[in-house]
């Protein structure tokens, strides 16, 4: 089967195409990144309907904003800051709000639509997709603090570097660092508990 | 090196950025700490885990979503652009009715200064001086009285109330206005 072109450009070549109006670049892009940006923000919102509003607001406004895009940082560095600050609007909306009613984040049709928080027991759009493993996987992270969390999960998801966490985070390197490692000794605590340590197969 | 600082150097030698010297270490520490051992297989495990099991997809409808939420948002933003340029040409507008005024009022500053002082107009719109210097414009005019001989201003008949040395035409008004200069001008 042939390899269509864009399939071989770089991240950054295909947003500098964007930029130049070639739009079906674009969906090589979602085509990319929506898994894991989709995920990172499942882990930080917890709910799978919210998760993929906020991820295409995300592709959205790196769509709308693409000529804002430069190459001294990496697409995905970029992507993953927009994907940040929607899910950081959102955190704080969601501690502003009663409990049980959130607003959504911005559509973009700019219509404000009010949402019942979904209903952890029965989700049926979801019940096949969501084996046990995912469940109790999703269930660790999101036991992990969420200011330890965050810089965890850029990195895990959106394997961007310290430097590139650091700016899209704004903070120093030191405490993403620092934050990196207390969220991943949370993960592993949480780990064991659930499935046990590696250690305890050996004994 | 301590358990503590051990698990610290366990992070960055996940991430690949641990040198090679600080790796050396905490391979001495390891080969003697079952804890941090434990501690290292387990978040490989934990993470890899992670990436691959823990990794859910979005719904079928993701791109259907989001192509209706591209097409909704490009045309907002046509529509913002299409206020903007509305406001644009106002300020066009706005623009050509300024500079239609100047216009008016340098011709009707420039008729009333040939009205009051006759030659192609002053030389700021570029009119060539007849006179040739501004001294030379100055000297000899009627009640002109020169730097450091009193007032810059002309001196004035005490009968008429006209420079000095002016001759009254009485066929033509002696008081001209700016109105006068320009015709069919209505400057009130």
């Amino acid at each position: 089967m042939a390899i269509h072109p864009q399939e071989r450009l770089s991240d950054e070549d295909l947003i500098l195409q964007v930029q130049e109006g070639q739009k079906q670049a674009f969906d090589q892009l979602v085509f990319r990144y929506k898994d894991r940006l989709f995920n990172f923000i499942l882990k930080m919102v917890r709910d799978p309907d919210l998760a993929e509003e906020i991820a295409q607001d995300t592709f959205v406004r790196a769509y709308i904003h693409a000529d804002k895009y430069r190459t001294i940082a990496r697409f995905s560095t970029w992507l993953y800051t927009i994907g940040l600050n929607l899910v950081r609007n959102y955190m704080r909306r969601k501690k502003r709000s009663p409990i049980g009613r959130i607003p959504m984040v911005g559509r973009a049709d700019g219509e404000k639509v009010e949402m019942e928080l979904p209903d952890k027991g029965h989700e049926p759009d979801r019940d096949v997709r969501n084996t046990e493993m995912k469940t109790r996987v999703a269930e660790i992270v999101t036991k992990i603090p969420e200011h330890y969390r965050e810089p965890f999960l850029l990195r895990e998801y959106g394997d961007l570097s310290y430097e590139e966490i650091s700016a899209a985070t704004g903070l120093k390197i030191g405490t993403v660092r620092s934050r990196i490692n207390r969220a991943r000794s949370h993960f592993r605590e949480n780990w064991v508990a659930s499935y046990g340590s590696d250690a305890d197969t050996l004994v | 090196m301590n358990c503590k600082h051990a698990k610290e150097q366990i992070s960055l030698f996940l991430d690949e950025r641990l040198d090679p010297s600080g790796q050396s270490k905490l391979n001495e520490h390891l080969e003697g700490c079952y804890d941090c051992s434990a501690y290292l297989d387990d978040l490989k495990t934990g993470l890899a885990m992670l990436k691959d099991e823990g990794m859910e997809s979005p719904s079928d409808n993701f791109e259907w979503n989001l192509r209706r939420k591209l097409q909704v948002a490009m045309a907002q933003r046509e529509t913002i652009r299409y206020d903007e340029s509305g406001d644009r040409r106002d300020i066009w507008r706005f623009g050509l009715s300024a500079a239609a005024a100047l216009l008016v009022v340098v011709t009707g500053g420039t008729f009333w200064y040939q009205s009051q002082f006759g030659g192609a107009g002053p030389e700021y719109l570029g009119a060539e001086s007849t006179s040739g210097s501004i001294e030379n414009t100055r000297q000899g005019r009627p009640g002109w009285v020169e730097p450091g001989q009193g007032s810059v201003m002309p001196v004035l008949d005490q009968s008429s109330g006209l420079p000095q040395g002016s001759e009254i035409d009485h066929e033509r008004p002696q008081v001209a206005s700016p109105a006068d200069s320009v015709p069919g001008q209505d400057l009130d």
